[in-house]
């Protein structure tokens, strides 16, 4: 019997009638496929992380997962286990940690890096009796859900940061053997177990409950948790339920859906649910709760799993595809030829959109924070655009993303590029007080550059006056007039270092001057050239013409004899002299040369 | 100042008669140009300690102290060099104080003082001779003035003190700051006279 319908959804009817649906934050649904990738042979779960830069597929077919770079859309493929089942990402630290059931109990471990590396780490195992049909993160806990060979199906935990088994009220038996989805809303764990049966589980305690009300003929096979009170569930059977968790009341919202709903999912600040059917992907508007139907994604086929992020959703189907689905603009970038780049170079661009509208090009920075606009114009859909993008100083060494921003009546879409650059490290700074001189030495302080691959800082010397622009490369060797042997030192970036080149002649002044080499060898510009003259040096005693107390015979002609014991102390504590070198200086490389 | 002077002072200013220790921080200023060039102004720093024995008006004591200091060579023509030279200083000295503690049974807070001594010190100055270490060392004798203010920490904390007292004999504690100067006796050479702030911590008993 369909239950009494809110009066909001009758206040939408009419407004639809008016052209127009009510949404809670004014987003766009998705109106199309944008892109479909075909992964294997089945994606049976997929999962968005919570700041939307990743997402990844579960191919089980091929047991692997796909991990997808939101700003790029370029994915990586990670071996798992074998029969994998269920996934879920969380983002870590610019990158993300991705668990995937396994059927030998494990749970299998991918690390993503913040530059889209994705390696697999060591699974999270003890414990568990069966195979892994489910995980789940939450803030501190990282929880699976096992179907064992007999009995009930069981949630297990480990700690999110210490990867130990949580033991204490753990594993939760739950009422049910069978597992067909889950979901995870503030402290509360939902599993529906197909049928009308739906567990919760009190995430802090462990404690398990079922649902009470009984709603026949139902096969519940997803979930997706509004919030910790409000589940909504996918029913196979055609119609969308929701359960009120804090009552345990279960209540059919839409009986008429479609022949079977495999997936649900919502994005309630942008104001839209998707369901996704045999044969399409039905959008409603989502109010306070599910409205009216607004939109059907014909052609998007055989998706059971739904996962979303702001304007995106995408959808994984038994077929093996990863459907993307949104109302923005759809930027298809053109590869770039494979290269390390530096300031001066261009970078070819070309992309299409495939609505048309404005569209910018922009360097670094992120969605949220986006960087400087480096060119930008109209596009005509599906008409590829050049774009020459040069290498300037808002590139910085490394990779860096370059955005394509495209306008469109539902808000901005894009995409981005990696381009490696590969820029030569900045003239190392040589203040006047860097340098100094000793007897028959020279020593000279500098603080290395902070780029990111600095390898070497080489010193040059030179008795004969040289300049910067007399050397755009190397430096004054002893193969030209004046030039000595160059002292070559690693360089950690920022690193304080301390050259000290002995053997030189006194009174001879000596040209000192600096250059930074990056680890693929690119070398930095000379830096200023400081001159120094090592001379021989005196303690004060020696300049103040003060011979001391003889040895033997403390009591001198000015000494009172009486302090021979104090002159005997001061005996005592004779140390050696330190040279400071600096922090975590190696000896030269290379040894200096000989003094001019 | 004589003996008779002292003994004088002592019977005529003693309530009572005890001991007073002494822990000192110095900073000095240097004179000599020389070890100014190579270890700065404010030179070798470091600490002393000293013991007296008088009464209220007046103590006779010794002292020790001992400071180091790191610098650097210097060129004929008077540039700074990057070579290192190091300088040790211990000096002692034998010293007077007298106190003006007006006010009986310890009423008073703030007690001023002069002080005024014979002593010495040995020094040693050490410096790389590429490769050699090179070491010239000597003392000097001299004499030394100076004066400050001593702060009683009962006034500050009358139950500390009270308990102080009850459990290991202090009768007073202080923290005393002084101003003074040295000179040393010498014709040539290093000038080791110096003036100096001290900052030290004394108890009574």
């Amino acid at each position: 019997m369909r239950p009494p319908r809110p009066p909001y959804l009758a206040w939408g009817v009419w407004a639809a009638l008016a052209g127009w649906v009510p949404r809670a934050h004014g987003g766009t649904p998705p109106d199309r496929e944008v892109a479909r990738w075909e992964l294997g042979t089945e994606v049976s779960d997929v999962a968005w992380s919570d700041t939307g830069r990743w997402l990844v597929a579960l191919e089980s077919g091929g047991a692997a997962v796909h991990v997808v770079d939101g700003w790029t859309w370029q994915d990586t493929v990670v071996a798992v286990c074998a029969d994998p089942s269920g996934v879920a990402i969380d983002d870590e630290d610019g990158g993300a940690i991705i668990a995937v059931g396994c059927a030998d109990g494990t749970v299998a471990r991918v690390d993503v890096a913040p530059d889209g590396t994705a390696t697999r780490g060591d699974s999270w195992r003890g414990g568990v009796s069966g195979s892994v049909v489910a995980v789940a993160w939450t803030d501190t806990q990282l929880l699976a859900v096992a179907r064992p060979a007999s009995g009930s199906a069981q949630v297990h935990a480990w700690g999110r940061t210490d990867g130990a088994p949580v033991t204490s009220g753990y594993p939760s038996t739950l009422s049910s053997s069978s597992v067909a989805g889950t979901a995870v809303a503030g402290s509360m764990l939902f599993v529906v177990h197909g049928s009308d049966l739906v567990s919760k589980v009190d995430l802090r305690t462990g404690a398990a409950s079922r649902t009470r009300e009984n709603l026949g003929s139902r096969d519940f096979v997803d979930a997706w948790a509004w919030n910790a009170g409000t589940v909504y569930l996918a029913d196979s059977g055609g119609s969308l339920c929701v359960l009120n968790a804090g009552g345990n009341d279960l209540a059919i919202l839409r009986d008429d859906v479609a022949p079977s709903v495999n997936a649900v999912v919502g994005e309630p600040e942008e104001g839209w649910m998707l369901l996704a059917t045999d044969s399409d992907v039905r959008v409603l508007a989502f109010s306070g709760g599910p409205g009216e139907q607004v939109g059907v994604l014909a052609g998007v086929e055989g998706v059971h799993a739904l996962a979303s992020h702001g304007a995106y959703a995408v959808g994984g189907a038994t077929g093996g595809t990863l459907s993307v689905l949104t109302s923005l603009p759809w930027v298809t970038l053109e590869p770039l030829e494979e290269g390390v780049r530096d300031v001066g170079d261009t970078v070819p661009l070309a992309f299409t959109v495939d609505r048309g509208g404005r569209w910018r090009v922009r360097t670094g920075g992120t969605p949220e924070d986006p960087g400087p606009i480096a060119a930008e114009g109209r596009a005509e859909a599906g008409v590829s655009v050049p774009v020459e993008l040069a290498v300037d100083d808002t590139f910085v060494e490394g990779v860096n993303l370059v955005w394509v921003e495209a306008d469109g009546d539902a808000g901005t879409g894009r995409a981005a590029v990696k381009v490696q650059v590969d820029r030569a490290p900045p003239a190392v700074r040589l203040p006047a007080d860097g340098v100094g001189f000793g007897d028959g030495r020279v020593v000279v302080r500098v603080e290395a550059p902070d780029v990111a691959d600095l390898a070497r800082i080489t010193l040059y010397l030179s008795t004969v006056p040289f300049v910067a622009s007399d050397w755009p490369a190397g430096g004054p060797t002893p193969d030209v007039p004046g030039g000595l042997s160059p002292v070559v030192r690693e360089a950690r970036p920022g690193e304080d270092l301390v050259f000290e080149v002995d053997g030189l002649t006194n009174d001879v002044s000596v040209h000192v001057g600096l250059r930074a080499t990056d680890a693929g060898g690119r070398e930095g510009p000379l830096s200023t050239v400081r001159v120094t003259t090592p001379a021989a040096t005196l303690g004060a005693a020696a300049r103040a013409g003060d011979p001391g107390s003889q040895c033997g015979a403390v009591g001198s002609g000015r000494d009172g004899g009486a302090l021979t014991l104090l002159a005997l102390a001061a005996m005592l504590g004779r140390r050696r002299g330190v040279r400071v070198l600096g922090r975590g200086v190696p000896p030269p490389a290379t040894p200096p040369g000989g003094g001019a | 100042m004589t003996p008779s002077v002292l003994i004088l002072a002592l019977g005529c200013g003693a309530a009572r008669a005890g001991a007073r220790a002494e822990a000192a921080w110095v900073l000095p200023t240097l004179k000599d140009p020389h070890l100014v060039d190579a270890f700065g102004t404010f030179g070798p720093h470091g600490g002393e300690v000293r013991a007296g024995w008088g009464a209220r008006f007046v103590d006779v004591g010794v002292r020790l102290g001992g400071a180091v200091s790191s610098g650097r060579q210097v060129a004929a023509d008077g540039r700074v060099s990057e070579d290192e030279e190091h300088l040790l200083i211990v000096p002692v000295a034998v010293d007077a104080t007298v106190r003006l503690d007006l006010l009986p049974e310890g009423r008073q807070p703030v007690v001023p003082f002069v002080r005024a001594g014979l002593g010495g010190l040995a020094w040693r100055d050490s410096w790389d001779d590429p490769g050699v270490e090179q070491v010239v060392w000597g003392v000097r004798r001299g004499w030394e003035a100076g004066g400050g203010l001593a702060l009683r920490l009962d006034a500050i904390d009358p139950e500390g003190a009270s308990a102080a007292v009850a459990g290991s004999g202090i009768l007073d504690s202080w923290i005393v700051a002084e101003w003074r100067r040295s000179w040393t006796v010498q014709d040539a050479g290093l000038d080791f006279g110096r003036s100096a702030w001290r900052l030290a911590l004394a108890v009574d008993w």
